[in-house]
């Protein structure tokens, strides 16, 4: 049986319930016999260091997490499951001056310090853990750089999408000596999660 | 470490000793071939700035010896959150070199694995980086990751792609291979590293039990030109001991 990172969330849910699981009880580990694995619940960043540190064979992880946080793995499937993109927003009262050092509240501070550097835009980065849209609601920042799927609780807070950064998707991501020593195991799971993700 | 010297010895490599610092710049200048973004640096009596070695190739090169060579010692770099002495041993040929010469090396390197495996298994990832030539840096990070929905999704082109389902190497690496006859030895492009300095074989050495690669080299003539070497071809490999109990 080999061991699967999966990240806690709403991606994570998405895959246990196209696994056909829906009750999700609160064992951080438990054993999907048709799948022939085991799943660590994880927090969506640890994924790629239970994969990286081999304590998982592979793990499934939004490509947010992997552009925020460089790790030596295999990348074998994407999955355009989740169709969400990583945007900067701003209050709709919002004008842009480019004179201002900007400043940018997100949970996501590496990606946002490297698409405001590809403008050449001088930013102050503020990283938050969570509810980044209050921090342009109350002013601590201009903008907010963060994952939009439907955009609701942007226009429920009044706030406004103003540039698309990227279009992020699911990752299969395995460990690469895991993958020497236990090739088919490894490809078997990933020809399901295929057949599950893009049925015939 | 014992035994890895004893296997080194054994087939007349002569050791390298080695300076631990040297000037930060000749380092600095290299810092692609290393990987490595944070150098351990102080200065010099002289006010000179100099860094602790954080790689053992480049200074093996600059000393101009042609030959056979191995070396224990130790890198400075970061792990964690901390800057870490790393034991490594490595083996470095330098001068012209023949297929008996590769040969050697790739044995060498399944020997190494297989004295640090134990009874665990082992493989030797090999792949021939001058296939690789045309492809652009984002494609080589791809392949790198064995990313074939990346590499189709920028249009790489099928050459490209099927360089990962690749079972065999050309006929010269090929023929160097078979002779090894070890059931070790796989054919995996992921394995190619850096492609300005890397031609020809290239490896990388997996343990089973152990998550990361513990074992990287191949032929690195372009290396020997961007340093101005008098030496055109170079090739060796290091084995990186922090997973295992060796002094």
């Amino acid at each position: 049986m080999i061991k699967i990172a999966l990240p806690k969330g709403r991606l994570g849910q998405k895959i246990l319930s196209l696994f056909g699981v829906n009750n999700i009880s609160r064992k951080l580990i438990f054993n999907l016999p048709d799948f022939n694995i085991s799943c660590l619940w994880v927090k969506p960043f640890d994924v790629p260091v239970y994969v990286e540190l081999g304590t998982a064979d592979a793990g499934i992880v939004g490509s947010d997490v992997l552009m925020e946080r460089d790790c030596d793995v295999y990348e074998l499937l994407s999955m355009n499951a989740g169709k969400c993109r990583i945007s900067v927003a701003a209050p709709d009262n919002f004008s842009d001056d480019a004179d201002n050092v900007l400043k940018v509240a997100t949970e996501l501070p590496k990606i946002a310090s490297d698409y405001f550097a590809s403008l050449g835009r001088m930013v102050d980065i503020i990283p938050l853990r969570g509810s980044t849209e209050l921090a342009a609601i109350t002013g601590l920042a201009h903008v907010i750089v963060d994952i939009v799927e439907t955009g609701e609780t942007l226009r429920a807070n009044n706030l406004r999408e103003i540039a698309k950064i990227t279009d992020i998707s699911g990752k299969v991501i395995v460990n690469k000596s895991a993958y020497k020593f236990k090739r088919s195991e490894i490809d078997t799971f990933i020809r399901k999660v295929h057949e599950i993700i893009y049925p015939l | 470490m014992d035994n890895l010297k004893n296997l080194y010895k054994s087939f007349g490599l002569k050791r390298c000793r080695l300076k631990r610092f040297e000037e930060y710049d000749f380092y600095a200048d290299k810092k692609d071939f290393i990987q490595q973004k944070f150098i351990l640096t102080f200065n010099d009596l002289n006010g000179q700035l100099m860094a602790l070695r954080p790689d053992v190739t480049l200074s093996v090169i600059r000393k101009g010896l042609t030959g056979k060579f191995f070396y224990l010692e130790s890198v400075y770099r970061p792990s964690g959150n901390r800057f870490a002495e790393i034991k490594q041993a490595g083996v470095e040929f330098l001068g012209s070199l023949n297929d008996d010469d590769l040969r050697l090396l790739c044995s060498l390197a399944l020997d190494s694995l297989k004295i640090l495996a134990g009874n665990n298994n082992f493989i030797l990832d090999v792949a021939d980086a001058s296939l690789c030539n045309h492809l652009t840096k984002a494609e080589l990070s791809l392949v790198q990751q064995r990313n074939i929905d990346g590499l189709r999704k920028i249009n790489a082109s099928d050459d490209v792609i099927n360089l990962l389902h690749q079972k065999s190497l050309s006929d010269k690496y090929q023929n160097i291979l078979n002779s090894l006859a070890s059931s070790h030895l796989n054919v995996d492009y992921s394995a190619v590293s850096n492609l300005n300095y890397y031609n020809g074989l290239v490896f990388k050495g997996y343990i089973d039990g152990c998550p990361h690669c513990v074992l990287s080299g191949g032929q690195y003539d372009g290396l020997l030109r961007s340093m101005k070497s008098d030496i055109t071809n170079g090739a060796g490999f290091a084995v990186y001991l922090e997973d295992f109990d060796y002094d």
